[in-house]
């Protein structure tokens, strides 16, 4: 029986910029943006930041130097992204490149390929986007029919891919299709592609959501030629590396910081001594964020160390999901007038938003049902 | 971990396996606690807290926690943690460290020199009270209080303040006792909770209902999910706070571990005990020993409601500072700390 794992982090990361520097570049970039536009954060894409953080060498840091990246610690990488996250900084255009495409591409790509795509991605000019959900496939992600077959030594795809989000922006998508087929198990025959979006026979649909926001899309693939570097990997071991790759977006701050703009615009607009319910909320929100935060730096130092927390991440991203839900809710419930300045209407034009985009917290990049799965196959249930 | 940490803590575990093969979980005559007891005692376990050259064990924060934890994940209420703690203050305060129990107990009032100090049920087996007010300690006898006839289970006390063997002032305030010793039961808690989680998972894979195991239906895998999703997270903020107050100051993080232990020991006891089903909440089984002593522990020392008023006044009084840049602050310094102190 093994009972999950969270040791303490024992090291700052060694090299990472000062907090005070990335913040005031931050502030001086995010300016502009109104709080409800903060608190879409990687929802939001914007070209121009991403090549501004680019310019400041903040995207790839753990890539080595020859493919524009810095070498650096993942916990770097952490300290940057979850700055990036607690400021609202609209980082969605280059997030997937940062988060998983780039090291996909490292362990999987050839040389060629790496030397053409990293260092782009890295000056956040290139942007990457994910496909894995089908319109029959969803949390059986296994299920997925579009398909690859053999043109030469290259790969003609057909089928679609949905939920991809920001796919409208980026120029290439990862996406698992089968190229194999085999009766007995549907894991086989999978495998990783590197799609460019702009190629004849690729077509994108945006699909708008229930806030108004159109950022996952429908994406259409209709005998599209992929040549035949652009395969990652091994053909036929899709399915081991894209649960590597899930791997790599369950534990980040990005799963307990998606509701942090409201809680700190909610600080800024409580009065000096709120009611007791007010009060005590702020307490359970700076306990929770502190105890998840201490849970996802642990999982974090255990990847640094090469270990492999599949199952301590899946339960930071299931109770990081909770919380980053309960905070609208919470402060919708206990909003009081009498305490609250909010004469510009900006708290509750966040906290608006929130309550529509909260739903997609225990969606996105796994469902809890899913994540919860994996919790009791760690626990020796299945 | 130290080899130090790892020899206390292989200690610690024959010794708690012992005594609960002795039956310290059942209700105790006078005679088995002092039995059980001077086991304890004979291998030092209560001067953990204070250094080798005053006779001590020499530990920190970080060998405290995983014992106040084993407390909990064996279920043993001997007021074990409490006299670390009391001895540790004792010692610092520039104290001899009397022979006896110790209960550390908070002064509810004071009228000349009688103070009346509430702290649940462990006076009837203390010799010597660690009174502490909120500027003030005095260390008093037991015998000589009066126990008020209106308590119950000798809940409360009243003791004269002129038959104290040694007082003084308190610099660093009560509340400063009242943090380490809500972490301590958060400690205690995470253990509970892991032990619940053991069980239940234990459980759930023996017992077969409807021709399978109840582990491979989905609505158990999920329950048992969430379980130890909920032991996770006592158990990784008690261990951050430990790391926290061997580094320095820790009152923040003291309070923030024992709200999520105390959150935590609710939603754990629920769930294992309906996974458990009737069997669960019979007085032979064991889970009670962990799901109710986990919930006694969450109404010490600060329940949610104390800890999330102190914990959000605490956010609101660092205002205009943002909550983002005072918490990561905090949690660098520790690691700096901790560095510094390594190198």
């Amino acid at each position: 029986m093994m009972i999950p794992d969270f040791p303490p982090i024992r090291v700052l990361p060694e090299g990472a910029p000062e907090r005070e520097n990335i913040r005031a570049f931050l502030d001086e970039q995010l300016d502009p943006f109104s709080p409800a536009e903060r608190a879409r954060s990687w929802s939001a894409c914007d070209a121009r930041f991403s090549e501004e953080l680019g310019k400041q060498g903040l995207i790839g840091l753990t890539w080595p130097e020859k493919f524009g990246g810095k070498a650096a610690s993942h916990l770097v990488r952490y300290r940057i992204v979850e700055e990036l996250l607690a400021a609202g900084a609209p980082v969605a255009a280059h997030w997937f490149a940062d988060r998983q495409s780039g090291t996909m591409l490292l362990r999987y790509a050839s040389e060629r390929q790496k030397a053409r795509l990293l260092p782009r991605m890295a000056a956040g000019e290139l942007y990457f986007c994910i496909g894995m959900s089908e319109p029959d496939s969803g949390s059986d992600l296994a299920a997925l029919r579009t398909e690859a077959r053999r043109d030469g030594e290259d790969w003609r795809v057909t089928g679609s891919k949905i939920w991809t989000s920001h796919a409208q922006h980026a120029h290439y998508m990862i996406a698992l299709v089968r190229t194999g087929s085999d009766e007995s198990d549907r894991r086989t025959g999978l495998s990783q592609l590197i799609i460019d979006l702009s190629s004849p026979g690729v077509t994108i649909r945006p699909i708008e959501d229930q806030t108004g926001d159109a950022h996952f899309c429908e994406i259409f693939l209709d005998d599209v030629l992929v040549p035949a570097d652009m395969l990652l990997g091994e053909p036929g071991n899709g399915w081991a590396q894209v649960n590597a790759e899930l791997a790599l977006e369950r534990s980040g701050p990005e799963r307990f910081l998606s509701s942090h703009v409201l809680i700190e615009e909610a600080l800024k607009a409580l009065s000096e001594n709120p009611s007791e319910t007010l009060t005590a909320l702020v307490g359970h929100w700076t306990a929770e964020l502190w105890t998840l935060r201490q849970m996802s730096l642990a999982v974090a130092g255990t990847l640094e160390r090469g270990g492999d927390p599949m199952v301590e991440a899946s339960i930071v991203k299931d109770l990081g999901a909770q919380f980053e839900q309960s905070v609208p809710r919470d402060l919708q419930a206990a909003w009081d007038q009498a305490d609250i300045a909010d004469e510009s209407g900006e708290l509750d034009e966040t906290l608006t938003y929130l309550v529509g985009a909260s739903p997609s917290f225990s969606l996105r990049g796994g469902t809890r049902e899913i994540l919860r799965g994996i919790i009791a196959r760690g626990l020796g249930l299945r | 971990m130290s080899e130090h940490r790892a020899m206390l803590l292989d200690m610690v575990d024959k010794l708690f396996t012992k005594l609960v093969e002795n039956g310290v979980r059942d209700n105790l005559s006078a005679e088995d606690f002092s039995r059980h007891w001077r086991a304890i005692e004979g291998l030092g376990l209560t001067r953990l807290l204070i250094p080798e050259q005053a006779g001590g064990f020499d530990g920190n924060w970080e060998d405290a926690g995983p014992v106040f934890k084993a407390l909990g994940s064996y279920g043993i209420t001997l007021p074990l943690g409490e006299n670390i703690l009391a001895q540790h203050w004792l010692h610092r305060l520039g104290q001899d460290i009397p022979e006896g129990i110790i209960q550390p107990a908070f002064a509810e009032s004071r009228t000349g020199d009688v103070l009346v100090l509430r702290n649940g049920a462990g006076f009837a087996k203390a010799q010597w009270i660690f009174a502490l007010e909120p500027d003030r300690w005095s260390l008093l006898p037991t015998g000589n209080a009066d126990r008020s006839p209106s308590a119950k289970s000798g809940a409360v006390l009243r003791c004269n303040i002129s038959t104290s063997v040694a007082n003084g002032p308190l610099e660093t305030g009560d509340r400063a006792f009242f943090s380490e010793a809500a972490l301590m039961r958060a400690c205690q808690i995470a253990g509970a909770t892991e032990t619940m989680l053991r069980i239940t998972l234990g459980h759930a894979l023996d017992r077969t209902q409807f021709g399978r195991p109840l582990a491979r239906f989905q609505a158990i895998q999920h329950q048992l999910a969430m379980l130890a999703e909920e032991n996770a997270a006592a158990s990784c903020a008690t261990a951050s706070a430990c790391q926290a107050a061997l580094a320095g100051d820790a009152q923040f993080e003291m309070a923030a571990a024992k709200f999520r232990a105390n959150r935590a020991a609710t939603l754990a006891a629920d769930i294992a005990h309906q996974v458990h089903g009737a069997i669960g909440f019979t007085r032979e089984y064991s889970l009670r020993h962990f799901s109710q002593q986990a919930q006694a522990w969450a109404r010490e020392f600060g329940n949610e409601r104390h800890w999330a008023l102190w914990l959000g006044r605490f956010a609101l009084e660092a205002r205009p500072d943002p909550l983002w840049n005072w918490l990561t602050a905090r949690s660098d310094d520790v690691l700096a700390r901790e560095q510094r102190g390594q190198s």
